[in-house]
């Protein structure tokens, strides 16, 4: 009962927290979309550990990469509010070329469709070829869209 | 010899025009063929070329970064895109054997010293944008592979386009002052204390990969810091690249097998990707380097 009680409170301070009408909050914008990316990261950091660790796990491959062409039916979305100014690495560019951002994100979704094609074929050559291809992808839109490494806002320790 | 301190140079550009005046006052045929001397102590007739070997050490030495226009889709090894630094932005010439556009003309032993000295085979000064600082090392039985595999290649009568430089760095002659500051070809010596493999990594990290040539900070005249490999920073010369040694190194908790796969594709254990320049590096080079070697080169890093 009291923990029923206390649920509805957390979530209706939720609900009444400023910003979570029209316009969000952008450290929000930020947080979500550099967590879809991180997601999208660690399957294809799983990706690599079966690979790397030669794991008798080649048909994971395929729904880790079946889960990163999902995950990209999200980005447009995640990113559709510009903010470009706090703790992120996107560049403004996004929003003045969105539609090459959309188009790169395509790509991606591509480029992990035939990794799990590769990986249900079971191929281990062709799997990291299509491992290739996909990190290109992503290099590929990091290019223009990503601030460099030593301009991150995740400066080294 | 010289007793400045280049990381206390503070008015560097200055302190060239300074070098620069003193030198002309000594001539710079004083500079010029103390450089060019090396090939002559080396009998390159005494080694066999093995073509395929030499397009290996093109893989090792990453010259198709610099050599083609990768994102223009240029043509391979036939010229590449501008390399931007303070100093103007150089184009890396074409590279086939064209007779009259590439290097065609170039013998074997013009090729030696263009690479270990950095010196035209008019006896001009190249300048350090080609990282002969770095080849220096190349050993020789790699050069003469490299030059057999380059006679191989398909000739592209691509003429080179013209370095666009800042008066005065478009001089020559300028970079013999900056050479007897930064550049004195050192073939590799291997460390005996250490093991085979981490000798190889070394070799290859120092000589051909010129991995320090984007990882080692650089003085305003461009000029390599002392700190090898510890990273630098956003610059006029480069958007910078991280520290692949010392204590900021991200890589020191990365293990070998880690080093090897991100060599290899681009993917870092936490699940993100290269960026920047090192794409190209990877794609171009350390990707077609055997598993040996690349564990070799993650073998000398994790030590440092
Ligand atoms: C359509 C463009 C696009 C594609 C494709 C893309 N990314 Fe990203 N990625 C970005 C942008 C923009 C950022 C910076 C986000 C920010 O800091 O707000 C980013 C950031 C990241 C981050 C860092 C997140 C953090 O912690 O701040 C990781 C990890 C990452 N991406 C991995 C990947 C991987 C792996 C792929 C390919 C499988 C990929 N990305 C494909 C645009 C893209
Ligand atoms: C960082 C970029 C870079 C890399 C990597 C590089 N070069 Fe070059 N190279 C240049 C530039 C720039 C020049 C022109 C220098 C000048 O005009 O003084 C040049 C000049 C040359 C020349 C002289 C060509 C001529 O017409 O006189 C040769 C030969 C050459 N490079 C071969 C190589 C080989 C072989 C490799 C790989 C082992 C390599 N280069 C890697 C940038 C590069
Ligand atoms: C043309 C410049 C250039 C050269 C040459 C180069 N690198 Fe890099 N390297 C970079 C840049 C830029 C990055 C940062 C990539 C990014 O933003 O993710 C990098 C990143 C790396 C990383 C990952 C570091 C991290 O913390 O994520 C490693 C490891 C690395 N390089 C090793 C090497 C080795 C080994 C060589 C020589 C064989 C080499 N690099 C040559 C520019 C270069």
């Amino acid at each position: 009962m009291l923990r029923r009680f206390l649920a509805a409170v957390t979530l209706s301070a939720l609900i009444a927290m400023p910003g979570s009408h029209a316009s969000a909050n952008s450290d929000s914008v930020i947080e979500y979309r550099q967590h879809l990316m991180r997601a999208i990261g660690g399957h294809m950091a799983a990706v690599a550990a079966i690979v790397k660790g030669r794991l008798p796990l080649t048909e994971h491959i395929a729904e880790h990469a079946e889960l990163i062409e999902n995950a990209a039916e999200l980005v447009p979305a995640a990113f559709e509010e510009q903010v470009s100014d706090g703790l992120t690495d996107a560049q403004p560019e996004i929003w003045s070329r969105i539609d090459d951002f959309v188009e790169l994100n395509a790509e991606m979704s591509k480029a992990s469709a035939a990794l799990a094609k590769a990986a249900e074929e079971g191929d281990m050559r062709d799997i990291a070829m299509a491992m290739q291809s996909l990190g290109k992808s992503c290099g590929s839109c990091h290019q223009p869209f990503r601030k460099p490494k030593e301009e991150s806002y995740k400066q080294p320790r | 010899m010289l007793a400045i301190r280049t990381s206390k140079m503070t008015k560097p550009i200055i302190w060239l025009f300074g070098i620069s005046v003193a030198a002309a006052a000594f001539g710079y045929a004083f500079i010029l063929p103390g450089l060019g001397q090396t090939a002559k102590n080396v009998d390159l007739g005494a080694y066999s070329a093995d073509a395929e070997r030499g397009e290996y050490v093109l893989r090792m030495g990453g010259c198709v970064v610099c050599h083609t226009d990768i994102d223009n889709g240029g043509v391979f090894l036939a010229g590449g895109a501008g390399l931007e630094t303070p100093f103007g932005t150089f184009y890396a010439p074409n590279i086939t054997p064209d007779t009259e556009h590439g290097i065609g003309a170039m013998s074997l032993e013009d090729f030696y010293v263009a690479m270990t000295a950095g010196v035209t085979p008019d006896g001009e000064h190249y300048f350090p944008s080609f990282p002969y600082t770095s080849y220096g090392r190349v050993k020789t039985e790699d050069i003469v592979d490299l030059k057999a595999y380059l006679d191989t290649v398909e000739p592209v009568a691509r003429p080179n386009r013209p370095h666009e430089l800042i008066w005065p760095f478009s001089n020559r002659q300028l970079v013999g002052v900056w050479k007897s500051l930064y550049h004195t070809p050192e073939p590799f010596v291997s460390n005996e204390v250490e093991s085979a493999i981490w000798n190889r990594g070394a070799y290859l990290v120092n000589g051909p990969g010129h991995c320090g040539e984007c990882h080692t900070a650089r003085n305003l005249i461009g000029g390599i810091s002392a700190n090898a490999l510890e990273g630098a920073g956003k610059s006029s010369f480069s958007s910078g690249a991280p520290p692949i040694a010392g204590s900021r190194s991200t890589i020191r908790d990365w293990s070998l097998n880690d080093l090897v796969f991100y060599l290899q594709l681009g993917l870092t254990p936490d699940g993100d990707v290269s960026g920047g320049k090192m794409i190209d590096v990877i794609e171009h080079g350390t990707s077609h380097l055997t598993g040996e070697d690349l564990e070799a080169i993650a073998t000398y890093l994790k030590s440092l």
